[in-house]
């Protein structure tokens, strides 16, 4: 009805219209807020050791989150990225005395992406509850961890592994530039390329998805299996951390991610959702972890602030998203 | 059955209602009446503020100011369940059935008084005591879930819950484009019911966009254009053409269009060759380059399934369907597998086109606006802004962006399962000037239809029965009385 249209209220402030319209810009000054208020509470939050070490901490549970929000953008969820890290590590340093160090990390990476596959094939065309088959996965995937390992730890990596988390560019580790570098490349993905709409369709209607003609298959099945390679990819990072790696290692990671994802915006229905916003997440989490050891608040209640924390952000995103629809 | 007081003949009165949806000014003050024991007729364009109306008065909507009188009684905390008591009951386009609930359960919905041991069988009883009544030889039971009936075996559910009667009175009944997903068998039945609930002293409100439903069922007709009404007169006093005429349609007239040339098929390529799954024959539905073929018969015998494998033979042809070209399909389900309900009108317009769109590996958001903004002129969608969400458009405007899709598209081969639903006149008109402009220049349509009105658009009609083809119509012999004869045809 054009001609019936009453004459639309200019915006009334730029900026803040731009903040209720832009979740990524909700995400950084949440970020901002909660930097600012652990730097005025902690003197040690605010020297740049810590900093960098924050840095240091967010890589391994990032590049777990980028995984998981392709996932959770479609609707579905991976709950066995966390193993996965248990048990492409272990492969990485089991690889390491036959294959070298590249063929150590190839075989990891490709671990991983066909485990993801494994889940994607399963709840795509088995037509399986995510949930279920990654669950599933889950506890296979820590139970193979153990397997392969014999219950031990390996600690022969080779030392140059180590020059991942170790080396800076301009003073800003490696490591995190690599993060950053990834994230960058997935929301250009998401944001430009057709693959990254069509991962935003299969989520906001699956069925229109596929009589619009998009590959919903592919594309399904390509979401777990990047998650399970990016799981990968973190084994990597958290090896050349410490130089060992422990079939536990990755524990909690599921959770970890998804709540970063969360945080981030997402809605767990897909189809809503901005890898920016999972990346502030991440840096929410991380910070929040980091200050209230700082704070020498007790790692017990550190779970019930994370809760806290999940729970508030999430209320705060509905009321301001639904506020900016109106 | 419905507790009507002669002492007052006016059953709800609404004085200058408005509705406004953020800048977007629905209904700009409407005034309404309707009266006891009579029908009236509603129509007027897409986004006229028809649907907006009916769920102001079933209580759904609030309005942004004006009063609402039932009962000569003016409301001033006007909801749903006061309509409910006070005997106003509505059929939204959108189904409301509860898909994972029983007919019989989902009748326990709307009667709250149905209750203790033996709810179901009681509550299966009285909707299908209505249905019996309504539709006779209905072939529903109870006991179904609701997902598994049919989309117009759902809606004849729908239509008989609003009619029964529990201990709440029932004076008022909206039906809004009731017919739309019934064939013209069981759309028959429910008028002459309308008629029947008339007589004996019930009000409805009728919205279709069928001017002979209106025309010959209306005791009075009101018709909207721009979120006013600007007639409502008695019945009488309306023909077909004064009716268009006053909905303000860029057409003067809907008369069948001038017949294109009566083409001799053969003469192009075959782009699709596609044979039913139960064909006992050899039959196969054939469509040559620049065709428009229609897929005819009632609803539900198997034209849909037939469509579906065209679309799906686009990435793999099979023994049976073959085509020769990609293949866009319009949905005539959009809230199912149309539209993208979190993404903008342009966003839903450029899906099918996004390769299309790149330059390098990127999509580019600059040719993604143009080819949004050239469709809007093109094909006309209503709205200031197409960055907006396509949530904020009419059904019709939403239909007309799911025809921007496909017909913007790479698909030299586009299929329409009836695509027309809830689309009205004035945009109907637009669409088939489109549909023969686009057929002209060689594209190939499927358009599965119900309405004969829409199947004159075509150059060759294959009629349906039991998920066959049983008549093979030219443009030539494509009369009512030859389609009824057709439809009803069984085969051995």
């Amino acid at each position: 009805m054009t001609e019936e249209i009453v004459p639309a209220a200019p915006p009334r402030h730029g900026v803040l219209k731009l903040f209720a319209t832009q979740i990524e810009l909700r995400m950084l000054l949440l970020t901002l807020a909660v930097m600012l208020v652990l730097a005025i509470s902690s003197p040690y939050f605010r020297t740049l050791n810590n900093l960098l070490n924050a840095m240091d901490q967010s890589v391994v549970v990032g590049l777990v989150a980028l995984g998981q929000t392709l996932v959770i953008l479609i609707g579905g969820i991976d709950l066995a990225v966390g193993s996965l890290v248990g048990v492409t590590g272990i492969v990485l340093g089991l690889c390491f005395p036959s294959l070298g160090l590249y063929g150590a990390v190839a075989a990891c990476l490709v671990t991983g992406a066909v485990a993801g596959t494994i889940s994607g094939a399963i709840t795509t065309f088995g037509r399986v509850a995510p949930f279920v088959v990654t669950l599933g996965m889950m506890s296979i995937g820590r139970s193979l961890a153990y397997v392969l390992s014999g219950a031990t730890s390996i600690s022969a990596i080779p030392p140059a592994l180590g020059d991942l988390s170790s080396l800076t560019i301009f003073g800003v580790p490696l490591n995190f530039t690599l993060l950053i570098i990834v994230y960058l490349l997935a929301w250009w993905f998401l944001s430009r390329a057709k693959g990254g709409r069509t991962l935003y369709a299969i989520g906001s209607n699956n069925a229109a998805a596929r009589v619009a003609g998009l590959s919903i298959s592919i594309w399904s099945v390509l979401a777990y299996t990047i998650s399970g390679l990016m799981a990968a990819v973190s084994a990597i990072f958290l090896t050349s951390r410490v130089l060992s790696i422990d079939p536990l290692a990755g524990t909690g990671l599921e959770l970890d991610s998804i709540a970063a994802v969360v945080i981030g915006g997402a809605s767990l229905f897909g189809g809503r959702g901005s890898i920016i916003g999972t990346l502030f997440g991440v840096f929410i989490m991380v910070f929040i972890r980091n200050g209230l050891n700082l704070l020498g608040v007790s790692p017990y209640w550190q779970g019930t602030a994370i809760g806290s924390i999940i729970i508030a952000a999430v209320l705060l995103e509905r009321i301001v998203s639904s506020r900016a629809r109106r | 059955m419905t507790s009507v007081t002669a002492a007052n003949p006016e059953v709800v009165r609404l004085a200058a209602v408005t509705k406004n949806f953020g800048a977007v000014r629905a209904l700009a003050g409407v005034d309404l009446m309707v009266d006891s024991g009579a029908c009236l007729g509603l129509v007027g364009h897409n986004g006229a503020g028809k649907s907006t109306l009916m769920h102001v008065l079933a209580g759904t909507l609030l309005p942004s100011s004006g009063e609402i009188a039932i009962g000569g009684a003016r409301q001033d905390s006007y909801s749903v369940t006061l309509a409910q008591q006070l005997g106003i009951r509505c059929v939204f386009q959108e189904l409301s059935l509860c898909p994972n609930l029983t007919v019989a359960e989902n009748t326990r919905i709307l009667h709250p008084s149905i209750r203790g041991i033996g709810w179901r069988r009681r509550a299966g009883r009285l909707i299908i005591d209505r249905l019996d009544a309504i539709f006779p030889g209905h072939g529903i039971a109870a006991e179904t879930i609701v997902a598994d009936l049919s989309i117009s075996r759902r809606q004849m559910v729908e239509i008989a819950r609003a009619f029964s009667v529990t201990d709440a009175p029932l004076k008022l009944v909206i039906l809004d484009e009731p017919t739309s997903s019934l064939d013209a068998d069981t759309a028959g039945q429910l008028l002459s019911f309308v008629r029947r609930f008339v007589a004996e002293g019930g009000s409805v409100i009728l919205i279709s966009h069928i001017l002979g439903e209106i025309l010959g069922n209306s005791d009075r007709i009101v018709v909207m254009r721009d979120g006013q009404v600007v007639a409502s007169e008695q019945a009488k006093a309306f023909d077909r053409a004064r009716l268009v005429e006053t909905m303000g349609s860029t057409h003067a007239t809907d008369q069948p269009p001038p017949a294109t040339l009566a083409q001799n098929r053969g003469q192009t390529p075959i782009m699709v060759r596609a044979r039913p799954k139960s064909q006992a024959d050899r039959t196969d539905l054939v469509a040559h380059q620049g065709e428009i073929i229609g897929l005819a018969g009632f609803s539900g015998h198997g034209q849909t399934e037939l469509l579906i494998e065209v679309f799906d033979a686009a990435s793999r042809n099979t023994t049976r369907t073959t085509v020769a070209a990609p293949v866009a399909l319009v949905a005539g389900d959009r809230q199912t597998d149309g539209v993208f309900p979190l993404w903008s009108i342009a966003e839903n317009i450029t899906i099918r086109s996004l390769a299309a769109l790149r330059r390098g590996m990127l999509i580019s958001p600059t040719r993604e606006a143009a080819m949004a903004e050239d469709w809007k002129q093109r094909i006309g969608i209503r709205s200031p802004n197409l960055g907006n969400p396509i949530l904020s458009l009419s059904g019709g405007n939403q239909q007309k962006a799911l025809f921007a899709r496909a017909l913007g598209s790479d698909a030299r081969i586009v299929v329409m399962d009836d695509p027309m639903r809830g689309v009205d006149i004035g945009t109907k008109l637009d669409v088939y000037d489109l549909i023969r402009g686009e057929a002209a220049a060689g594209r190939t349509f499927l358009w599965y239809t119900t309405e004969l009105e829409e199947l004159q658009n075509c150059d060759h009609v294959y009629v349906f029965r039991h998920g066959r083809i049983v008549a093979d119509l030219g443009r030539a012999d494509l009369t009512e009385q030859q389609l009824i004869r057709a439809s009803f045809q069984d085969v051995a």
